[in-house]
């Protein structure tokens, strides 16, 4: 057996995978070249280290959040391939239609104020204005810290657009705040955390690049 | 299958918090070894718990709930590297090794961080078949289902991985 023959059966023979007569033939050829000796310690050598890498590494920061954040209301999964979307127009738009709904919201409280929904009325199964709340301060911590790496008009541009996205959130919850039942303006709300989330989770990426 | 898991496929968004947390560190190893950078490696993490929630009502505890999980993170990282043509930037990101993930510095030293930094480098293809292989346990025939190649292609894969290996750790 010559070095390249070896070399090609190398990885079989040490996970013992060769027929008994080639893995015989394969032994004797170590057993008298010192080079290919090399070469299969090398290799196991490299296949003991790869079992001792942890398989469990924790990410940097917590991850839960952003994934709380898409996990309600499930219907509005669809909106998560709009995270590329220019942010500045998703933001005004969301403020047009949130304008629209407290309107709509308005007038359907002069009908129904006699009768205010009942609580069972607005199944929300986890806090999820504290999760997102949670999620947007630790990346604008993050990004305060990083403010310095980035060009002041990057900054002025995200800084308008936070602004825009934190009045969505503040007429959102308010308008929530009067009609709980609403789930229109849930989403809504649910809608404005979400694009805040992802802003912050772009700029954040762009200081990182 | 267990309580969390029961409560998570009836909807329950505390009970499946309780399977990330279980999870997240093996998910995000993989993640980060797979896509070679940090920032990359946290989507993808988040992708997959995602698409692990949307897809809960077919997880029938046939396996185990890490495995199926883990099989999601694959997909998800794999899809993610055809989707976005990414292959070229991570390989060059790879390379260079200030840029290595951060979390990797952080947890391995010595002859273990040359290792990761290596792989880190390797082509993405060989890259994920050594990890499977290599340092997750996986056979031919199962990456070949789980990536869609083909077993002889894992092989080869396998093989090339490991040449670039050696050569790259005792340069």
């Amino acid at each position: 057996m010559t070095c390249d023959q070896f070399d090609l059966l190398l990885d079989d023979y040490l996970e013992q995978k060769l027929d008994p007569d080639v893995a015989s033939e394969a032994a004797s050829h170590l057993a008298t070249c010192a080079a290919c000796r090399v070469r299969t310690g090398e290799l196991r050598a490299l296949l003991e280290a790869a079992t001792t890498l942890p398989r469990d590494i924790q990410p940097p920061r917590n991850l839960w959040p952003g994934i709380a954040a898409q996990l309600a209301p499930r219907s509005s999964r669809t909106l998560a391939w709009t995270r590329w979307a220019p942010l500045a127009v998703a933001a005004t738009a969301l403020i047009a239609v949130t304008a629209l709904l407290t309107a709509r919201m308005t007038r359907h409280d002069t009908v129904v104020a006699t009768g205010p929904a009942p609580a069972t009325a607005h199944p929300v199964t986890f806090d999820a204005d504290r999760e997102y709340a949670l999620a947007t301060e630790d990346l604008e911590r993050l990004l305060a810290e990083r403010r310095a790496q980035m060009a002041p008009a990057t900054v002025a541009v995200l800084e308008r657009n936070l602004a825009l996205i934190d009045a969505a959130i503040a007429e959102s919850r308010t308008a929530l705040a009067a009609d709980p039942a609403n789930a229109d303006l849930r989403a809504l709300l649910w809608g404005a955390h979400r694009q805040k989330l992802e802003l912050l989770e772009r700029a954040t990426r762009l200081t990182r690049s | 299958m267990t309580d969390s898991i029961q409560r998570a496929r009836q909807g329950d968004p505390d009970a499946f918090r309780e399977l990330y947390e279980g999870h997240v560190g093996r998910i995000y190893a993989l993640c980060l070894r797979l896509a070679g950078d940090a920032a990359l490696a946290e989507e993808l993490t988040q992708d997959t718990f995602v698409r692990a929630w949307e897809r809960l009502s077919s997880f029938r505890g046939d396996s185990a709930f890490g495995t199926w999980l883990f099989r999601i993170a694959v997909n998800v990282a794999l899809a993610e590297r055809r989707g976005r043509g990414r292959r070229e930037a991570r390989v060059a990101l790879a390379a260079d090794p200030d840029l290595l993930p951060s979390a990797a510095r952080a947890e391995h030293h010595g002859d273990r961080m040359d290792l990761e930094q290596a792989i880190a480098g390797l082509p993405p293809g060989a890259r994920a078949v050594f990890l499977l292989y290599d340092v997750e346990g996986y056979q031919h025939n199962e990456i070949a289902e789980l990536t869609g190649i083909a077993e002889g292609t894992s092989k080869t894969q396998l093989f090339r991985a490991r040449r670039l290996l050696r050569e790259a750790l005792t340069r």
